[in-house]
């Protein structure tokens, strides 16, 4: 039996992709707070928060009967790639091991090696490469319809009708998926909500608009950025968040040229690949205020290193009043109060600024629930 | 009149403001583990004095305004960074910088035009908050204000580390074994404190004078002193520094304007408040909501992500 | 012009060929000496809060030198020698240094190319040819020809071939512990609390990283699930393997900076490895009391000398 941590909705993709080839998985129980002090209690106290989850996802996922991890792994210089090593060497000790299967980028251990290890996963099954490679595309088909609609419904949520709507289809759309028979049903699903969507674009005066990036982990799994997204989207606060698991797939898998190309991108600030995507949140955020954005919401867990340097850019660039960078630093031991507190003064703060230059009027509903 | 109401962690404050700026009256309240209580307990002794029908809008804002708000029937619900943003710059709009230090937590906040610029805020570290400094004054056998008083008068302030709760503690331990004057003692934990919070929360931001220092510690006259010597300028404690807060929800209010407020009315004293929670398994968020009942009705409800409850309000009573 | 060299971070694993290169390029050099508590005040100030001890004592290094005007040499090592990869804050440093000293980034800035720092570009010490290349391009930032500096990096590459200052390996003592962590931290007196001499004191000797080939780091790494691409992972945990296999040490102290996050992983495989050897973590943060440091080792001392030398030869998986 198959498993892999929780990282977005990777659970959602993995469960499709290898039911098509005939293997049956086991989804680990989603991330909460039980979860993580189950992993907390395990992991090195300051080794990072997505780790700490992930162990927990595993030791979860066994007790259901898992044998096998899936897992994509960096090449570092970040935690991330060497996160395996000692995931396995915590689960061995707490005599619960597992077999690894690590899916290393192309460029660390060559296309074939993928492949072969790639093969490993479905060994018992008969399947053909023909049908592997047809699942790859159509699982790659469904990430991009997928988050091509979280992004639409995050352009437009400040036009909802109704508040909260938004959030609600988009809720109701990922309930559709977790439970759908196949890969083909799923994208239905997708093209079907979309339709449901406001189609207006952004209204006249306009709104307020916010770039999320940060560090990948974080973005991506809602409990470890404490649902930030729902947060905004329930707020009617447009944004973009350009780092996802499709964009990582893009980047890191699919175009091995991908990672050249963006090298060669200048980047003033930030002018090297330093590991991690920082170089690219540093970018992100330094076209975001020619692109038209108010602000920028930085996301990181405690300790996270390429994330460190880039909160020192951001803050010089938004102590000169360039640009403005609010940082969430997550960690385990914080409530969500102090957290709700800074996003919201942060967007009074932006809106106000607003109000003043004369831009736009209030647009975003206020919170006085 | 506009009433604002700011719950916080040490204490409860409201204040009636006739939408001017200028407080008609201010309460001041410890919250003492019961919110709910505190704030039912001030609107009843407003009550005593107030009509309901004087009550144009309400504002709420502090930790606990999500629960004040259910209960009170609030027109705005505000974070407590833009509330004292907003009631520094009605005060003076010249102030360009408001330190703010409360009972768990500290903020900055850079004012630019009247306007919010840049802000921080530390929730983590409990050295550079009202409640270390309430504890070590404890510790000496001092009320809070003695402390402040003590402090002005100390001529060299012992060398204290403020870069943590723990270890500011045992270096006052032990340098109060090493027999330094209480004085002395309690100037460097002001200093250590105030260095402390410029180098946390203040770090890299440009403190421009007008410099206006609100929240329960600025009626320390020590932590202000020391906040002067090191800024090198004159810092600005306002008369109702205390209320801030709920004197800037009480603002918001005004500017929101509604054409009926929400308010549900004073009430009195001897009506029973109680909270409990659910657990909603309407979707995966599996949310724990917070139900506030009032004399053995259900009110209001907040803490859902989606606001399926909040939004739905109990009969007025 | 005035080269500044902050000795911090890598500079105490280059030093000897730092010291040669730059001696004889002929250029002005300034070194900004041992670390003290002035630098960490001033890297505490200048420096990214969340950074980690080390980082800020080289931001403070920064600090101080370029008040005396020099032109900073700031390297960014992407990867070290064998093509490992170092902490990506180290990638990053000259981007940190400029962040948080700003002063340093206002000096002049002879080329459109290359940043405010020296050595700001990209070094890949895998390959010398590489390396010499890269280095030659800032022979004209320096002002100084081509080919002395080609000249200067020979000599400094076989001095640092020649340096076995670092291959610490003390017979002398009663008990031996292999001191692991980051060369920025174990031979640093200053972040570690003078450490050595400490052991000293208690009749432990110490035995670097430094001290075992690095062939035998890299042989030991072999068991691993995948290749670490962490430089000071294979420095630590092969180190640790080697000795315990050799029994050459009888316990660990490993040396780590309070939040880093190479070392958390590193600590953690050492541990789950050999659960048997004695370990001593110490986290160094720049505010630790020296009364916990001293008695958190006489203690660990103790645990060596009931231990005796034999206790831990169960076989290695």
């Amino acid at each position: 039996m198959l498993t892999f941590p929780h990282f977005g909705d990777l659970h959602l993709y993995g469960r499709l992709f290898f039911r098509e080839l005939g293997v049956e998985i086991v989804t680990p129980p989603p991330n909460s707070r039980r979860e993580l002090s189950k992993g907390a209690l395990l992991a090195p106290e300051e080794m990072c928060l997505p780790f700490k989850l992930m162990l927990a996802n595993l030791l979860s996922a066994r007790e259901q009967g898992a044998d096998t991890v899936v897992m994509a792994a960096t090449m570092g210089p970040c935690r991330l790639g060497e996160y395996g090593e000692l995931l396995k060497a915590i689960l061995d000790r707490e005599g619960a091991p597992l077999r690894w299967i690590l899916l290393d980028p192309p460029r660390a251990i060559g296309l074939r090696e993928v492949l072969r290890r790639l093969g490993e996963t479905v060994e018992d099954r008969q399947c053909s490469w023909i049908r592997l490679f047809w699942a790859l595309g159509g699982v790659y088909g469904l990430v991009r319809s997928w988050e091509g609609l979280q992004a639409a419904a995050a352009r437009h949520c400040c036009c909802e009708q109704t508040p909260g709507s938004t959030g609600r289809l988009l809720k109701a759309c990922r309930r559709e998926l977790e439970e759908a028979a196949s890969l083909r049903q799923a994208r239905r699903t997708v093209r079907r909500w979309r339709k449901g969507l406001p189609r207006t674009g952004p209204a006249s005066p306009r709104p307020l608009r916010i770039l999320l990036t940060g560090e990948i982990y974080s973005l991506t799994e809602p409990f470890a950025n404490h649902h930030i997204e729902s947060f905004l989207l329930d707020r009617g606060v447009c944004y973009e968040k350009p780092v996802t698991l499709g964009w990582w797939l893009r980047r890191t898998l699919l175009t091995p040229l991908g990672g050249l190309r963006a090298e060669k991108r200048k980047n003033p600030a930030l002018p090297h690949c330093i590991g991690g995507y920082a170089k690219e949140t540093v970018m992100d955020a330094l076209k975001s205020r020619k692109r038209g954005f108010d602000g920028v919401i930085q996301i990181l867990p405690t300790g996270c290193m390429p994330e460190i340097v880039s909160k020192a850019v951001f803050d010089r660039l938004s102590g000169e009043g360039e640009l403005k960078v609010l940082t969430l630093i997550f960690d385990e031991m914080d409530g969500e109060a102090g957290y709700l507190t800074r996003i919201e003064a942060f967007l009074d703060m932006l809106e106000m600024q607003k109000k003043k230059n004369g831009q736009a009027l209030l647009s975003y509903k206020e919170g006085n629930r | 009149m506009y009433l604002g109401i700011d719950v916080g962690s040490v204490s409860t404050d409201l204040v009636l403001t006739d939408g001017e700026g200028a407080i008609t009256e201010a309460l001041y309240l410890k919250t003492g583990g019961d919110p709910a209580r505190a704030v039912s307990e001030g609107l009843a002794e407003l009550g005593l004095r107030h009509a309901d029908g004087e009550i144009l809008g309400l504002g709420v804002t502090g930790s606990g305004r999500a629960l004040a708000g259910a209960l009170a029937g609030a027109d705005v619900v505000k974070n407590e960074i833009t509330a004292h943003a907003v009631a520094a710059a009605a005060l003076d709009p010249e102030i360009r910088t408001v330190l703010e230090i409360g009972g768990q937590d500290s903020k900055i906040i850079l004012l630019r035009d009247g306007l919010v610029f840049d802000f921080a805020m530390n929730t983590v570290c409990a050295a550079g908050t009202g409640s270390f400094l309430d504890r070590q004054a404890q510790r000496l056998g001092l009320s809070p204000e003695e402390l402040g008083e003590l402090a002005l008068r100390s001529r060299s302030p012992a060398p204290i580390s403020g870069r943590c709760a723990v270890f500011a503690e045992s270096d006052l331990i032990h340098k109060q074994q090493a027999g330094s004057p209480t004085e002395d003692l309690v100037a460097g934990m002001c200093r250590a404190l105030v260095r402390n919070y410029l180098s946390n929360v203040a770090k890299g931001k440009r403190l421009l004078p007008k410099v206006c220092f609100q929240g329960g510690v600025a009626a320390n006259a020590g932590i202000r002193r020391a906040f002067e010597e090191e800024l090198g300028c004159r810092v600005l404690v306002p008369e109702h520094h205390k209320v801030m807060g709920a004197l800037g929800a009480a603002l918001l209010a005004k500017e929101k304007a509604p054409e009926k407020t929400l308010f549900r009315g004073f009430g009195d004293k001897d009506r029973s408040v109680r909270l409990d929670s659910f657990r909603c398994r309407d979707c995966e968020n599996h949310c724990q909501v917070s139900r506030v009942w009032y004399d053995g009705r259900p009110r209001g409800f907040f803490a859902d992500r989606c606001g399926k409850y909040s939004s739905r309000t109990g009969p007025p009573s | 012009m005035k080269i500044g060299v902050p000795q911090g971070l890598m500079f105490f694993r280059y030093e000897a060929f730092v010291r040669e290169f730059l001696g004889n390029l002929g250029a002005d050099v300034c070194y900004s000496g041992p670390s003290s508590g002035e630098t960490l005040e001033r890297g505490t100030a200048s420096c990214v809060s969340e950074a980690c001890l080390p980082v800020k004592l080289f931001c403070g290094h920064a600090a101080i030198l370029t008040e005396t005007g020099c032109r900073l040499a700031v390297p960014r090592v992407l990867r070290c020698e064998y093509g490992l990869s170092l902490c990506p804050k180290l990638a990053g440093l000259p981007e940190l240094v400029k962040n948080g000293v700003p002063s340093s980034a206002a000096g002049e800035q002879p080329s459109e190319n290359s940043g405010p720092f020296l050595f700001s570009r990209p070094l890949d010490l895998r390959d010398p040819k590489k390396l010499e290349r890269q280095l030659s391009m800032e022979a004209g930032d320096i002002g100084v020809p081509v080919k002395r500096l080609r000249e200067a990096f020979r000599a400094g590459l076989s001095a640092q071939a020649r340096d076995r200052s670092r291959q610490i390996r003390e017979h002398q003592y009663r008990r031996r512990v292999f001191l692991a962590g980051h060369p920025y931290n174990v031979h640093d007196p200053f972040a570690n609390l003078d450490l050595l001499n400490r052991l000293h004191r208690l009749d432990i000797g110490v035995i670097a990283g430094e001290a075992v080939p690095w062939h035998e780091k890299m042989l030991l790494c072999r068991s691993l699930m995948k290749q670490p691409y962490w430089s000071s992972f294979v420095e630590n945990y092969g180190a640790a393997l080697h000795l315990a296999r050799e029994r050459a040490a009888d316990g660990i102290i490993y040396l780590s900076s309070f939040c880093c996050g190479t070392d958390s992983f590193t600590v953690d495989m050492i541990q789950s490895r050999m659960p048997q050897l004695p370990m001593l973590v110490l986290k160094l943060d720049g505010h630790t009391g020296e009364a916990g440091l001293e008695t958190r080792l006489q203690a660990f001392a103790d645990v060596l000398e009931r231990r005796g030398r034999l206790a831990y030869l169960s076989p290695l998986r």
